[in-house]
């Protein structure tokens, strides 16, 4: 299945097998969880949550600012 | 979906590593603010009666703080004046100033601003271009010195009685490391809940509510209660040793959740079996120039800012070093 995935404005398609989670996203992109939130369609999701087919995800790095 | 382990109802959107707990947005939020409830009656940081001025720069971490002090005073009965430091960084403090001016009239709050412009006379944007002139520094380095002067003046000259920062459980990690390993122990020993020197004139005692809450429940605090918040990167920002510092926590913390904490914890436990040892430590004077305690002549500020003052001077003067030895 694509899910789309965002990040610092820039947006890409990602290939994943069925049933991965957001986690599964973060790490295959190598993205500590630790430096940002994580957005499921909009939303602030837990990570465990499993994706579905042409879900949008968003990765909002909050590492900076203060 | 994961179920929320404290309610038992609803869907957990966070997930907390290190208490191994998963939290819908409800529980989330009390969780954070009791957090923050309980390091005020541990440390006893804000008390009846208090003039409590609240450092707020636009960002998650000062955005959560002023959020979560205006339900803390309201028990404790303390008044709160929130104030921002513009350091004159255009496209940058101009954004999030407009955000914290946001939170405020959402919370009914005056915001008291002061520049860095009108206190030292320099702006963060000239400061970068004169400092090639000088002995070049990071941003940062002068930034850091200007701003804790500037909030310390505007707290002082409001009459608070405290002044509230927004740092974070990374924060704290990060300093106790850095003056670890920089074996800084008299910065090391100062360090804690209260923050500088905490009985002085012209001081006003830092508190550090949000120290038992990491970067990133701030910013899901912020998230999860819709406040105005401003999210970038400052573009004077540069790799510095508390940035990789910063890296190294978050790589640790992933594999190992609670270590942040647990590095507090163990600091604080060092500084109570240490504090029964005197710690020498320089004499405190007043700064010649502004009067802020210092412990040298001059305070860092006034020092830095004469120094880019005199950017130009030096600038002729070395030119015409290597014009006569040209001759």
């Amino acid at each position: 299945m694509k899910v789309i995935f965002s990040l610092d404005g820039k947006t890409k398609e990602v290939e994943t097998k069925t049933g991965a989670t957001l986690a599964d996203i973060l790490k295959a992109e190598k993205i500590n969880l630790q430096t940002g939130l994580i957005k499921l369609n909009g939303k602030l999701t837990h990570p465990s949550t499993e994706l579905k087919d042409g879900d949008t995800l968003e990765f909002v790095n909050i590492i900076y600012g203060g | 979906m994961v179920t929320c382990t404290k309610c038992k109802k609803r869907n957990a959107v966070v997930d907390l590593g290190y208490t191994g707990s998963d939290l819908c947005s409800p529980c989330f939020i009390a969780y954070f603010e009791h957090r923050v409830f309980k390091t005020n009656r541990e440390f006893k940081l804000i008390q009846h009666g208090d003039k409590l001025g609240v450092g707020v720069s636009g960002g998650k971490d000062s955005a959560a703080l002023l959020f979560v002090l205006t339900k803390l005073t309201k028990h404790v009965g303390a008044q709160l004046i929130p104030i921002l430091i513009d350091e004159g960084i255009a496209g940058y403090r101009d954004k999030a100033a407009e955000k914290a001016q946001a939170l405020c009239d959402k919370l009914g709050l005056r915001l008291h601003r002061l520049s860095y412009k009108k206190v030292f006379g320099i702006s963060m944007d000239e400061t970068v271009k004169k400092r090639d002139k000088v002995k070049w520094r990071g941003a940062c380095s002068y930034c850091g010195v200007f701003r804790k002067h500037a909030l310390n003046k505007a707290a002082f000259d409001l009459g608070c009685d405290k002044l509230a920062i927004g740092h974070n459980a990374d924060d704290m990690a990060q300093t106790i490391l850095m003056n670890f390993l920089k074996s800084e122990p008299a910065r090391f020993m100062r360090f804690g809940a209260f923050s500088g020197i905490t009985e002085r004139d012209k001081f006003v005692m830092r508190i550090k509510p949000l120290m038992y809450v990491t970067e990133r429940e701030c910013a899901i605090y912020c998230t999860l209660r819709d406040l105005p918040f401003h999210l970038q990167e400052c573009p004077y920002s540069s790799d510095s040793f508390r940035g990789e510092l910063k890296d190294f926590l978050n790589s640790v913390e992933e594999k190992h959740p609670g270590s942040k904490f647990n590095i507090i914890k163990s600091f604080l436990s060092l500084k109570e079996l240490m504090v029964a040892t005197p710690v020498s430590e320089k004499e405190l004077k007043h700064c010649a120039k502004c009067g802020t305690p210092c412990s040298g002549e001059n305070c860092k500020a006034c020092l830095l800012t004469e120094e880019l003052k005199n950017a130009d001077g030096r600038v002729a003067e070395t030119k015409q070093i290597t014009k006569n030895k040209k001759k």
